[in-house]
């Protein structure tokens, strides 16, 4: 018996111990998803706020202050900025080999055809590649413009100085493509070239088809050539500023200590990529 | 001393006793908060998907009305029940006239005969978010 003694208090305090465990594990369970649940709920209202955000600003096309929503909730605020600000260089997204991107440089919201000319310079900065990049991208360049009542293009086939092609492919070339440069406080590039400035150079000698930009400008389509990966291309005014290509929104919905953002871009008007590869014909065409 | 109970042998099986107790009576608490919590998440998810289904509805085709939720998982909610309602803005909001509509989703559910409500707010407005 003496040695019996103590055994059924170790066995209850062991009993005690895990009933005490499995206790708390359900009470912290619990209350661990009524808080998680609860901020859920929380999350959805910001979220569906920060969405009522956007949608009113997308319909004024401008910033919208605080406003309250009801339903525990409000938009803290929605912010639009436009891409490229006044003066500054419009940074495209990276694109692949043969990838066309496309620059307004008229109003595309004006009523009237053709649209109001917003760029007037008679240069324009160019920069494309990547910095250190091996695969030396070439750029072709699309000017559309607006002269004795028809649209009319004008063509720069632009490869990198150092770019060794086998047959030569006769373009142009930039004799600046020891980047990293770019446009003031913007991405760093491989080349830079000017268009319009007059300075013009082929691998066999110079030749004289960068005179000044036309009058009337509408929109240049930059397509990338003989790259192997995705690189970036950069247009700067050099004088005025390009027109708003894009306009990026954000907005924050908050509800209780939950806040959510959404951010949302809208891209005005794109040509389709096709137009490089269309005829376009106001009459029948026949063969 | 050798035979029979301690005192204190006896004041722990009481104690012992009475924790266990504590924590069955609580049980039944706690399974109850967890049912809740899975509730509300329902709820949160069948009042999303009627926004998102809004979302997709051209804005022209977006009128005024209010009309119940036609979802499956309404039956998983006691007495579950829910409303769409698509109104104009508020001109308070809307101070420009904008082409805005108003959804505020409703869903309602009964939890230990209480009334539980989740309700969603946002705007749908001509040329946004999927527009």
């Amino acid at each position: 018996m003496r040695n019996q003694q103590g055994q059924i208090i170790l066995i209850l305090i062991l009993v005690m111990t895990v009933a005490l465990a499995i206790g708390i594990s359900v009470v912290q369970r619990s209350l661990v998803d009524v808080s998680t649940s609860t901020e859920v709920e929380e999350s959805s209202r910001a979220f569906s706020a920060a969405e009522a955000g956007i949608e009113k600003a997308l319909s004024i096309n401008s910033s919208v202050g605080q406003f309250d929503l009801g339903n525990s909730a409000e938009i803290s605020e929605v912010i639009k900025i436009d891409k490229p600000q006044p003066g500054k260089a419009l940074e495209l997204e990276s694109l692949y080999k043969e990838e066309v991107a496309q620059v307004w440089l008229a109003d595309l919201n004006s009523p009237t055809n053709p649209p109001a000319q917003v760029y007037s310079g008679t240069t324009l900065d160019v920069y494309w590649g990547s910095p250190g990049a091996t695969n030396r991208a070439a750029l072709e360049l699309t000017l559309v413009y607006y002269e004795s009542n028809e649209y009319k293009t004008r063509k720069w086939y632009l490869d990198n100085i150092s770019a060794n092609r086998n047959p030569d492919n006769n373009f142009d070339i930039s004799t600046s493509c020891s980047g990293p440069q770019g446009p003031p406080g913007g991405n760093r590039y491989q080349c830079y070239k000017r268009l319009g400035d007059g300075t013009c150079q082929t691998r066999s000698g110079t030749c004289s088809n960068n005179g000044p930009l036309q009058n009337n400008l509408m929109l240049l389509r930059a397509r990338l050539l003989y790259n192997s990966d995705n690189q970036s291309i950069a247009v700067r005014p050099t004088s005025g500023s390009l027109p708003v290509q894009s306009s990026t929104f954000y907005s924050t919905g908050t509800s209780g200590n939950t806040q959510r953002m959404i951010k949302v871009q809208r891209v005005y008007k794109v040509v389709p990529s096709y137009l490089d590869y269309a005829i376009f014909s106001e009459n029948e065409i026949n063969k | 001393m050798e035979k029979g109970v301690s005192l204190i042998e006896s004041l722990l099986i009481v104690v012992i006793i009475g924790s266990v107790v504590f924590l069955i009576a609580g049980l039944p608490n706690a399974m109850m908060l967890i049912a809740k919590s899975r509730h509300v998440s329902l709820a949160r998810e069948i009042a999303v998907k009627q926004i998102e289904d809004k979302r997709t509805i051209n804005y022209s085709n977006l009128v005024n009305d209010s009309s119940p939720i036609s979802d499956t998982r309404l039956s998983l909610l006691p007495e579950g029940s829910g409303t769409v309602e698509v109104t104009d803005c508020d001109p308070s909001i809307c101070t420009q006239g904008e082409n805005i509509k108003q959804v505020m989703v409703t869903v309602n559910w009964q939890n230990n005969n209480k009334l539980q409500t989740i309700t969603l707010k946002t705007m749908i407005g001509e040329g946004g978010i999927n527009q």
